[in-house]
This record gives C-alpha cells, structure tokens and sequence, in this order.
C-alpha cells in the first residue's frame, strides 16, 4: 500500500489484535446515532491506522454493502491489518462487551420492565426515540429531492412495509430491479 | 412453536435481514416487526418500541437490538443466537467482498445499484418510523413527546439523548 507515508502501520501478531479489539471496543461502546463519527476519531484521527481518503472510501464500501456498518467496517479493516484474526478480533470488539450490556439489560427489562414507574420511563423515552428516527429519515431525504422519479420508489417501499405489512423480500423484489434501472438509464444519460 | 423452534426460526428469519439491510439496520425494522410481532406474537407493540429505545440509548451498536429481541424470546440462547444471526452473513460478505472494492468501485452498475437501492431504503427508514410512532405513541402526552423531538433535533444539533432524559422524567411522573 502507497498511504503508509501518512498514516502509521499497525503492530504485529498478539500486540496487533488486541489493538485491533480495543478499538473496536471503544468505537463502539461510545456516541450515539452511529459510531461512524468516533469510528473516524479513533481509526484516523488517534490511531493513524487509516488516511482520510482510505476512511472515506473504507465507509462507502461498508454503506454500499447489507449489515451494520460498524460490523462491516471491522471486518473489512480487520483483514486489512491481519487477515481472518484480524476480522475476527476486530468484530468481537465491536460485539462483546456490547452484547453483554445487552443481555444484562434485558434480564432487568424482564425483571422491572412492566413495574410502574420504569415502565412509564420506558414509554417516553420510546415515544422520543420513535421521533429520533423520524428525523434520521427526514435528513436522509434532502440528497433525494432532485430526484422526483426515484421518490416514486420510496413511497412504494413505504407503503408495502408500514401500511400494507408485505414481506421485505416480496417489496424488494418487486421494487429494486426497476428502480435499479431507472438509475441506470438516468446515468446513461448524463454520460 | 418450542423454544428450539423458534430460535430456529429467530435466527433464519434474522440471517436474511442481514442480507437485506442495505444502509443498516433501521431499514428491516418494519420487517422485524412483522415478523416477532404480528406473525409470531413474541413481543407486544409496547416491548418492540421499548427495545427500540434501550437500543438508541444504551451504550453498544444499535443492531444489538436483535439481542433484546432474541432475549425475550428464548433468554440467552435466544440472544446470542439473534446476535450471530444479524452480525454473520453480512460480516462474511463484508469479508469477501473488502478486498475486491477497487475494482468494482466506479463500475457503471455499482453505482447504478447504489442510486436505485436508495429511494427504496430511504422509504423504509420512513416506514420505520411509521411502525414505531404506531407502537409508541398511544396517548396524546407521547405523541408530543414524538412531535417535539422531531422538531428539536431537526431545528438543533442537540444530542438526543438530552430528549431521551427529559421523555424518561414525564414518564417516571406518570404522564406516558
């Protein structure tokens, strides 16, 4: 790789993984709505693992690709640095310590989720958080609005999954091959 | 259905939301809701909406929601089984795939699927969030609180969780 002028090279063997798991760890045991912004401030910013450019590019793979982002990060940097054991170290710090609250939190949801007060607590938050991912998909929208054709491809999905309830694969399969199309005609053109 | 059984099913039916989840996993939550609450009646409208909640604010990936759900189901089998399910198949592709980017990354189709797959998970973020304002939203105090964190963190850049607190103090005063 030509980028190791400006970024430093990871350790090797033991002393790699375990970097690479503590990273992962931290990534993603801190921000909210994401660890894409601390995946940066880690990776590039305090670690020098990556340039800007190889973050950026890394990130559009991990987005253009199914799966949890930060999941499909991991596994792609992992490989970079130490083939399958670096995926594999990489991924356990990203879900680890994680799933662990998890399964802690669940065991009290069981326990106290249904008492008075918690759940009363429970059922603002989740009116809140319910609006907090109306406003993600209101910011997604602005890139779109040029495109008024494709939005007649977001209001089907819209209506085959929330009102309609049909399966995901029957909606997809309807819908993206056209759409798809659509794109590369639109593209075609422009050329 | 038994508990093994329907870890089974958990666990089939979250390896192919995996696959589709193209932009992550707020796009097959209308899928998953589908599926544990109205199919197989495992969780309540309520305890999806609530899972949804302890996902955004706890601290730890938000996919991990999966886990809450496979926990509700068949305990800690049911969760780390949910967990495996969402994290493998897209994990191993991520695998397969990483190395090859360079080449297909400015190929005609590639960004020909990018730009046709986008509408289409944008309206299912929207969908989303449509199944969870249904699920949480059942009194007029909660629809505000919806309302007004919309409103908040479109117009601000004001951490939500600030929200998530002051929507957690109404309801410990009995008001959701």
């Amino acid at each position: 790789m030509s980028d190791q002028t400006a970024s430093s090279a990871p350790r090797r063997g033991v002393d790699g993984l375990v970097d690479l798991f503590l990273a992962f760890m931290q990534i993603s045991l801190s921000g909210f709505g994401g660890a894409i912004n601390w995946a940066h401030r880690a990776l590039v910013e305090k670690r020098r693992w990556m340039t800007d450019e190889d973050f950026t590019e890394t990130l559009s793979l991990c987005q253009f690709l199914p799966g949890p982002n930060i999941v499909n990060f991991a596994m792609c940097l992992g490989q970079r640095q130490h083939g399958l054991a670096g995926s594999l170290a990489a991924l356990a710090g990203v879900v680890a310590v994680p799933l662990l609250i998890f399964i802690a939190l669940g065991a009290l949801y069981t326990r106290f989720g249904q008492i008075g007060m918690i759940h009363g607590v429970l059922s603002g938050i989740s009116a809140a958080a319910a609006g907090f991912i109306v406003t993600v998909a209101l910011r997604l929208s602005r890139p779109h609005r040029q495109r008024p054709l494709s939005a007649v491809f977001g209001a089907a999905a819209f209506l085959g999954m929330g009102v309609l309830k049909l399966p995901l694969l029957s909606v997809l399969a309807v819908l993206a091959p056209p759409s798809i199309a659509l794109a590369w005609w639109m593209q075609a053109r422009q050329r | 259905m038994t508990q093994f059984g329907a870890v089974g099913a958990l666990s089939v039916q979250f390896a192919l939301l995996s696959l589709l989840s193209f932009g992550g996993v707020n796009v097959v939550l209308p899928e998953a809701h589908r599926f544990v609450v109205e199919t197989n009646h495992w969780l309540s409208d309520q305890e999806f909406a609530d899972f949804f909640a302890i996902a955004q604010a706890a601290p730890g990936p938000n996919f991990l929601m999966f886990a809450l759900i496979g926990w509700q189901v068949a305990g800690l089998v049911g969760a780390m089984a949910a967990a495996l399910a969402i994290i493998v198949p897209a994990g191993t592709l991520a695998f397969a795939v990483g190395g090859l980017w360079q080449r297909f990354r400015d190929a005609p189709w590639r960004r020909a699927v990018q730009w046709g797959l986008a509408p289409i998970t944008l309206g299912l973020v929207y969908a989303s969030g449509f199944v969870l304002c249904r699920a949480a939203d059942h009194n007029g105090v909660t629809f505000a609180i919806t309302a007004i964190t919309v409103i908040v963190t479109l117009a601000s850049d004001l951490n939500p969780l600030w929200l998530f607190l002051a929507a957690g103090v109404l309801g410990a005063m009995g008001l959701t």
